[in-house]
């Protein structure tokens, strides 16, 4: 197996990479920053925040961020309903690390079953969840999420239903392909031949191949759904009124866009810094661990 | 004959998707919806809602309603309108694909025009300045928020510079902006593409060769280069033109753009069912063709794939 894993010209290919390592992880440091203080101002929001993220105080409309002229009570400044824009974002961060905590794994989770199973079996049952993947290629997910949404009434349950739908046949197309490649070598003939059954074979010599693969998709993946769950509130098909998600902020932002730039940039920025964030770091893994899927996005 | 049977492999495939996302659309608007909640006002009686269940044969048992509208979707009847006095959908809708389809081919000639010729640039003057710039343009155009760009863009060039209108679809000026924030994500996915499809092409052997035969660098570069590099756009551009329809939605409600996506939101809102359940077929069914349309091509374009057979 190590030999099958082992492909030719690795040897002055790691004395290259040791040589510059270095530099190769101070890439990863600034979005790895970025990632931390996400990850943490998500789980703390609460202590962070200095106001409740909906508490609406009309006397304090449009105040301007700190830096432009507003006041230290409210350093970001506040929406066209007084509340504090600081708060509301750490807020929206929480929401934003929910969906991905929810959904990334999950879709992965699902999109791996699929993609292996109708790699391995082939035939029949590779053809019907083949199919189930272009159907959701073929049924624009935000519509359906408008759909649901207009059915069940917004939530942020359903906005995780919907994105695990939206994201989860990314995963089953890239590892049905790897599947099918893996399945002709040598390494699973020879399991196959000394009594390893389907289950094994994909548990304990397919699993390992693909770990790369799924590793970098989730890791990409991440930005993908960040905006798509900022782009369902923005519709007003996302998380209910009143919850304080970045795609809402900007939908509130838009009413003031011409007396106020705060309310529609801050959020807008939180967004573009997050979702390039995700990005930079699925690259970054994607050129450490794979080489050859540069072309996935 | 390998293409056609190839091709009608998958336009039966298609089919069979599109009957699929029929029946999940009807499905989750029959059986979990209530239309006839919609159709009443908040203090009809039993009686009346009763009547109007009848009148739209939704007292008949699902089986039977989805026989009858499978029935219907086979004589090529979608159905009324609930609003607007009942009129056709599938008319409506055809009026409304007119301009989705205009800004999706925009989107595409922006997306394709410069990252196309950007990404080619970028390989061959690679590390220079010109492919950071299309490097940073890739990065940046695939973090940002369609919809929030589209908002800042009509807040700079309608709204303060008053370049272009802040929406709407009169002229080819209004089709500017929303062209670029429904063709920024595609552009940037495909510029990637060409580039690193370029750098692994001119390292090949048979531009060397072409090198050594004399061929200036312009023919190399143009007739042997791009052609190769340019080939796996041609298959990115089936999971685009998906990605493009979805996004129209999000940038035709942002622009006031009278589309197909527009009348999904609007007819939603004001619980059109029969609308919607149109709409979403009818694009399901552009999707698949269109997939169906890229896949052929690719095989008409790559000599290889048509010698390797299915």
């Amino acid at each position: 197996m190590a030999q099958d894993v082992a492909v030719g010209g690795v040897a002055p290919l790691e004395r290259r990479r040791r040589g510059i390592r270095w530099r190769r992880w101070l890439a990863l440091s600034f979005p790895g920053a970025i990632a931390l203080t996400l990850v943490i101002t998500g789980v703390f929001a609460d202590l962070l925040a200095t106001h409740d993220p909906n508490f609406i105080d009309l006397a304090a409309r449009l105040q301007p961020p700190v830096f432009d002229g507003g006041s230290w009570a409210h350093p970001l400044g506040t929406d066209s309903l007084g509340r504090d824009i600081y708060s509301r974002l750490l807020h929206g961060a929480r929401i934003s690390l929910i969906v991905v905590v929810i959904v990334v794994p999950g879709a992965a989770l699902i999109g791996t079953l699929v993609g292996m199973l109708s790699g391995w079996m082939g035939g029949l049952v590779g053809q019907v969840l083949m199919r189930i993947v272009d159907v959701q290629l073929a049924l624009p997910s935000i519509l359906f999420a408008v759909l649901m949404a207009s059915v069940f009434g917004p939530s942020l349950r359903n906005v995780i239903l919907i994105l695990l739908i939206w994201t989860w046949s990314a995963y089953a197309r890239l590892v049905r392909a790897d599947v099918l490649s893996l399945k002709e070598r040598d390494f699973v003939t020879a399991s196959r031949s000394v009594g390893g059954n389907g289950w094994w074979i994909m548990r304990k010599h397919l699993l390992p191949n693909l770990v790369n693969t799924i590793v970098i998709v989730m890791t990409l993946e991440i930005a993908i759904v960040i905006l798509a769950e900022a782009a369902l509130s923005f519709l007003g098909v996302g998380v209910p009124p009143g919850t304080s998600s970045w795609g809402r902020m900007i939908t509130d932002g838009r009413e003031v866009m011409n007396r106020a730039w705060w309310p529609i940039w801050l959020p807008g920025l939180a967004l573009l810094i997050v979702s390039l964030t995700g990005n930079l770091m699925g690259d970054w893994l994607r050129d450490e661990l794979d080489p050859r899927l540069r072309n996935l996005r | 004959m390998q293409f056609w049977n190839f091709l009608a492999i998958r336009l039966v495939q298609a089919f069979f998707v599109v009957f699929i996302v029929v029946s999940i659309v009807f499905f989750v608007s029959r059986v979990v919806g209530h239309p006839e909640t919609f159709l009443l006002p908040q203090d009809a009686t039993n009686e009346d809602i009763e009547l109007v269940k009848e009148k739209l044969g939704l007292n008949d048992p699902i089986v039977v309603q989805y026989g009858n509208y499978l029935w219907e979707l086979a004589r090529l009847d979608f159905g009324q309108s609930f609003r607007g006095g009942g009129t056709s959908t599938i008319s409506s809708i055809a009026d409304r694909s007119v301009n989705t389809f205009k800004l999706g081919a925009a989107a595409l000639i922006f997306a394709v025009g410069v990252a196309a010729p950007l990404g080619i640039i970028a390989a061959l003057k690679r590390g220079r300045v010109i492919d950071w710039v299309a490097r940073f343009l890739a990065v940046i155009g695939q973090a940002t928020p369609s919809f929030w760009l589209g908002l800042m863009m009509i807040f700079f060039f309608a709204v303060e510079l008053g370049w272009f209108p802040t929406g709407g679809s009169k002229g080819f000026k209004s089709l500017i902006l929303p062209a670029i924030s429904l063709g920024l994500l595609e552009m940037a996915a495909i510029m990637r593409l060409t580039r690193s499809g370029m750098i692994d092409v001119m390292d090949t052997d048979f531009i060397r060769t072409a090198r050594a035969k004399g061929l200036s660098e312009r023919v190399v570069v143009m007739r042997h280069g791009v052609r190769h590099a340019l080939l796996p756009v041609v298959t990115v551009l089936g999971i685009g033109l998906g990605r493009l329809i979805a996004g129209s939605v999000i940038i035709e409600v942002v622009f006031a753009w009278p589309g197909i996506g527009r009348l999904i939101i609007d007819s939603i809102i004001s619980s059109d069912f029969p609308m919607v359940q149109t709409a979403i077929i009818v694009l399901a069914a552009s999707i698949s063709l269109a997939n169906v349309v890229v896949d052929m091509s690719y095989r008409l374009i790559d000599p290889r794939i048509r010698a390797g057979g299915l």
